[in-house]
């Protein structure tokens, strides 16, 4: 692209020939009150009407002369159009961004700049709670497609000037605007610039969402643990800017990825610490046990049935042979189609119309459960062990990957190796865990420190009083100051 | 990619070995096991609760017998005609009948160390081993776990303190004093009944 | 305060990591496998023994390493001499303690055919536990530290109705039954500190004297303490005799206990117990060798571990 030249009736078919096959170009041509032609040009459903006519046309059309020699684009930059931000370029590439963005251009006879003032009124959803992320107590307020509008959100939690947000731009097609938000006397300057640094090195056709950015930062790109958190509610957000995170907010999405994602914060909850330390205790606390019940409990119990019987309880050994009497599948058959079906019933349901999943619980429970039991293709052991586990899991939502190949392996080395197997996948998987940091932050990280400080929030919740201090790799480490006690 | 190498090294591993699994229906879970005199050496008498998707508490009891020259010949002999693996994990009791003395009981002492029987395993007398196992159970799946439960009771009712367990026994060598069963009379609800001590001098019986 | 629990972090985890060294897999066979009489106090005579002779080690390790080697030709050469010795020590450990934990592991728990498989899998595990940076190391000693000490205490405490007082009635010992029983103990728990406190003293950068001994001595007092907890619970359940004639002396005693009548059977505790502590060790002994390479060969050093644990597999396979 090039420059714009002095001939208006050119400038103007330019534009034509870039947007000759797009249905949405716009273009006004007119005489202003200036006395020189100009031409307006937008892309319709992108701008808003309003903004167009009564800021940008109208003062145009009511505009004074101008002496001969100004300029008239100057002019109308400085003392007439009333729209919010107006800039002047010559450059064809930023003109057409700004059409792309909800800005429109406006061309002057007589002059070589064009200038172009945001007029962004597309539709877009209003601020609903997210979906996903739903709280019995707290707010309630999720975000949107709109990044902007997200911004002013956070800005909201957050009425400090310490708070920045970055613009960028990624994606060679997409031109998404992304936002870098952190709290400067908080987040650690390494951690800054190093997010700066691998958003810089993405060279991607478009960006829809964040999760390309996700994946594309993230440490450990194939790893089936997350390194990058995100959320859809503002509060969260702002809680982990708090701590000394940074996000990145991109428009066209409402979820915002939040970094350094440590494996503690798998198992908070978004209410947490809008329910009373009591209560989020316990709700943590269970987390925890669920997670080891639900990668653990089918392969252990594999293990002791087929490897191990000496291990089992007496009248359970008895019990679990009687049931097994005619049932066509080995044990681990049996255990692999229960996890599949488990899987398959919780993608439908996911996926399924709300008025429909009701007909998916009664032929889940009846047709699995029941039919499936009495027509002896499964024992009701072994359909109760990967029940329990599947309901287990539904507690960490955050982990369902994770939980799932985890789960699967453990159960593949216990059929391969009994309890020996269980152990050493463990192991191993530990070791993978340590291995992994986030952003140069340990991913085990709270964990690793056994003091009340450094447990504070990971299998309990203690009350706010006791919560003085920010994670380790916060700059401030200092949240309250002594005196808050009752 | 660069330890994608370890991939086909672990296929290769779980392929050379298979799955050497045993489901628990084919086992016979032995819930007690005992030692009668024979004219041709030992007999070996098993209790195995049968499980037919049926309770626990209902189960059918079978008691299996082989009689060989020794221990493990009479094992044998039993094994001949199961279509299961016999499996001592949960063997809950040891019964020595009349005339396991001596050298026959030196054997069925160190046949009940084997691995997989638990060295917790509670060991009894009996006139006969297969009578007591035969009588079946009134409160348990079966005799084997029916009668460590009695004995429990008399431990915990009667204070009565019996050091019978077998890594008990075997601490002691040949010395030791050991519960001492019989049969009820088939009238009679109750299986067996516990009637007394039997102790072992050198390996030999001396009192009842 | 940053720095204050940054130091109490780092004193707990070394002290959890000395005390499951010391346990590692002198469990699987101590103390009363063929015990002779006075295995009990020449036990609490190597325990004092491994605590010197692990101060001494560090001590000479820190002598050694704390400054930089070159330009030194003397130093080097004795450094080098000492790094040998050491080096081979630590591997000499990994493999018996590797080797202790194939074979418990073949002699109870295993399917027949996956030996090899298991072989592989504990020896990978070791190789990467020693190359992960010593935090990762450090939380996994703690962990498996605080589930192995309640795993101890739950067990013991469980097995108190099996005791017999009998069994606890101690007998003075002839200075030769101890002399004979502390030859074979001292190979069992002093020769395995020397790589421990070698890894100390070149993992921790240029520490200072009592930042580091105090945690080996309390650590190596703690894992001695567990040991010593699980020896009592075997001889006050059997009796020495008849422990002494026993394999896994202490796997047997947890095998008696039963929580609830049929309920239960918690020798799957003890199995973790053995397994966590042998990689532990396996691993120390490992990263002993990475590190003792490295301070020479700085680019070499790496892959020792996996180096390292394809040696021992070799020398499983070809016992």
């Amino acid at each position: 692209m090039e420059t714009l030249g002095t001939d208006f009736g050119d400038n103007l078919d330019r534009f034509r020939e870039i947007f000759r096959a797009d249905g949405t170009f716009r273009h006004r041509v007119f005489r202003s009150g200036m006395g020189v032609r100009c031409a307006v040009l937008y892309l319709d459903g992108m701008i808003s009407a309003t903004v167009v006519n009564e800021d940008v046309i109208r003062p145009l059309m009511q505009a004074n002369p101008i002496t001969e020699g100004q300029d008239s684009a100057a002019y109308a930059s400085e003392e007439v159009l009333w729209a919010g931000e107006v800039k002047g370029s010559n450059e064809e590439r930023t003109l057409v961004s700004a059409m792309l963005h909800g800005g429109v251009v406006l061309l002057f006879e007589g002059s070589v700049c064009a200038l172009y003032a945001d007029a962004k009124g597309f539709r877009s959803r209003g601020v609903q709670e997210p979906q996903n992320e739903s709280v019995l107590q707290g707010p309630r307020e999720g975000f949107g497609e709109v990044a902007i509008q997200n911004l002013a959100m956070l800005r909201r939690k957050l009425q400090t000037e310490d708070l920045c947000m970055e613009p960028m731009t990624v994606g060679r097609r997409s031109g998404t605007a992304i936002y870098l938000c952190y709290l400067r006397s908080l987040a650690s300057p390494r951690l800054v610039k190093e997010v700066r640094r691998r958003l810089g090195t993405i060279d991607i056709d478009g960006v829809l969402d964040t999760n390309y950015l996700n994946e594309l930062i993230r440490d450990r790109g194939r790893s089936v643990f997350k390194t990058v958190g995100t959320t859809e509610r503002p509060d969260v957000a702002a809680a982990k800017l708090l701590e000394g995170r940074v996000a990145i907010m991109a428009d066209g999405t409402p979820v915002a990825l939040t970094m350094p994602y440590l494996f503690a914060e798998n198992f908070q909850s978004d209410e947490d610490y809008y329910l009373n330390f009591w209560v989020s205790s316990i709700g943590r606390f269970l987390r925890y046990v669920c997670f080891f019940l639900t990668v653990s409990v089918p392969a252990v119990y594999l293990a002791l049935l087929t490897h191990h019987q000496s291990l089992l309880p007496t009248f359970l050994l008895l019990s679990s042979a009687g049931t097994r009497g005619g049932v066509p599948f080995s044990s681990l058959a049996e255990c692999l189609l229960l996890i599949l079906v488990l899987e398959i019933l919780k993608e439908t349901g996911a996926r399924m119309p709300q008025n429909l999943g009701h007909t998916l619980g009664i032929i889940g429970g009846l047709v699995v459960g029941e039919a499936a039991v009495e027509a002896r293709l499964i024992s009701a052991s072994m359909l109760i062990v990967v029940a329990v586990s599947g309901i287990a899991g539904l507690m960490i939502p955050r982990l369902r990957a994770a939980v799932f190949y985890v789960r699967l392996g453990l159960v593949l080395l216990a059929a391969w190796m009994g309890i020996v197997g269980c152990l050493v996948g463990i192991t191993l998987l530990l070791i993978r865990m340590m291995g992994i940091s986030s952003f140069g932050v340990p991913y085990l990280l709270p964990l690793e420190t056994p003091t009340v400080q450094g447990l504070k929030d990971t299998v309990v919740r203690l009350p706010w009083s006791m919560m003085r201090t920010r994670p380790f790799f916060t700059r401030d480490r200092v949240r309250q100051k002594r005196g808050n006690d009752r | 990619m660069k330890r994608l190498w370890a991939l086909p090294l672990l296929c290769l591993l779980f392929a050379s070995c298979g799955m050497n699994t045993t489901e628990p229906e084919q086992l016979y879970l032995v819930s007690a096991i005992g030692f009668d005199a024979a004219e041709e050496g030992v007999c070996v008498v098993a209790e195995v609760p049968l499980t037919r998707e049926t309770e626990a508490d209902k189960m059918d009891v079978c008691v299996f017998q082989g009689v060989g020259q020794n221990i493990p010949d009479a094992l044998d002999q039993m094994k001949k005609g199961l279509g299961k693996r016999l499996f001592f994990g949960h063997c809950a009791l040891a019964v020595l009948g009349d005339g396991m003395e001596a050298d026959r009981l030196r054997a069925a002492l160190d046949f009940l160390a084997d691995e997989e029987i638990p060295l917790s395993i509670t060991v009894v007398s009996a006139p006969n081993a297969r009578e007591l196992l035969a009588r079946g159970s009134l409160s348990a799946p079966a005799a084997g776990y029916e009668i460590p439960d009695i004995l429990r009771l008399q431990t915990r009712e009667a204070g009565l303190f019996l050091q019978c367990r077998y890594y008990e026994i075997a601490a002691r060598g040949s010395d030791f004093t050991i519960p001492r069963f019989e049969p009820n009379d088939p009238e009679r609800a109750e299986a067996d009944r516990f009637c007394g001590l039997r102790t072992f001098r050198e390996g030999r019986a001396v009192t009842e | 305060m940053k720095e204050n629990e940054a130091r109490k972090r780092r004193g707990l985890h070394q002290i959890a990591l000395v005390a499951l060294f010391m346990v590692g897999n002198t469990l699987l066979r101590f103390p009363w496998t063929n015990a002779e009489a006075g295995v009990t106090v020449s036990f609490l005579l190597s325990g004092i023994a491994a605590i010197v002779a692990s101060l001494a080690v560090y001590a000479i390790a820190r002598f050694f390493f704390r400054r930089q080697l070159h330009g030194n030709l003397p130093r080097i050469l004795s450094a080098a001499g000492f790094a040998v010795v050491t080096g081979a020590v630590a591997w000499c450990c990994a493999a018996r303690s590797a080797g202790d934990m194939v074979q418990f592991m073949k002699d109870l728990l295993l399917p027949s055919g996956t030996v090899i498989p298991f072989s592989v899998l504990f020896l990978l595990a070791a190789a990467l536990l020693a190359r992960i940076p010593r935090r990762g190391i450090d939380l996994f000693a703690l962990l498996g530290y605080v589930a192995v000490t309640v795993a101890v205490g739950v067990l013991f405490l469980r097995g108190t109705p099996q005791f017999r007082a009998e069994y606890g009635k101690f007998e003075i010992p002839t200075l030769g039954a101890v002399g004979k029983s502390l030859v074979r103990l001292l190979s069992e728990t002093v020769l395995p500190m020397l790589p421990l406190a070698v890894y100390l003293a070149l993992s921790a950068p240029a520490p200072r004297q009592n930042s580091v001994s105090r945690p080996l001595a309390v650590g190596v007092v703690a894992g001695f303490g567990l040991m010593f907890l699980c020896a009592l619970q075997t001889l006050l359940t059997f009796g020495a005799p008849y422990a002494a004639t026993l394999s896994y002396p202490y796997l047997r005693a947890v095998r008696v206990v039963s929580v609830g009548q049929y309920a239960f059977r918690p020798e799957l505790i003890s199995y973790v117990l053995d397994y966590v502590a042998t990689l532990v060790r396996t691993a120390i002994c490992l990263a002993c060798l990475r590190r003792l390479i490295g301070r020479f060969l700085p680019r070499v050093g790496r892959p020792v571990p996996i180096v390292g644990a394809i040696g021992i597999f070799i020398y499983l396979y070809l016992r």
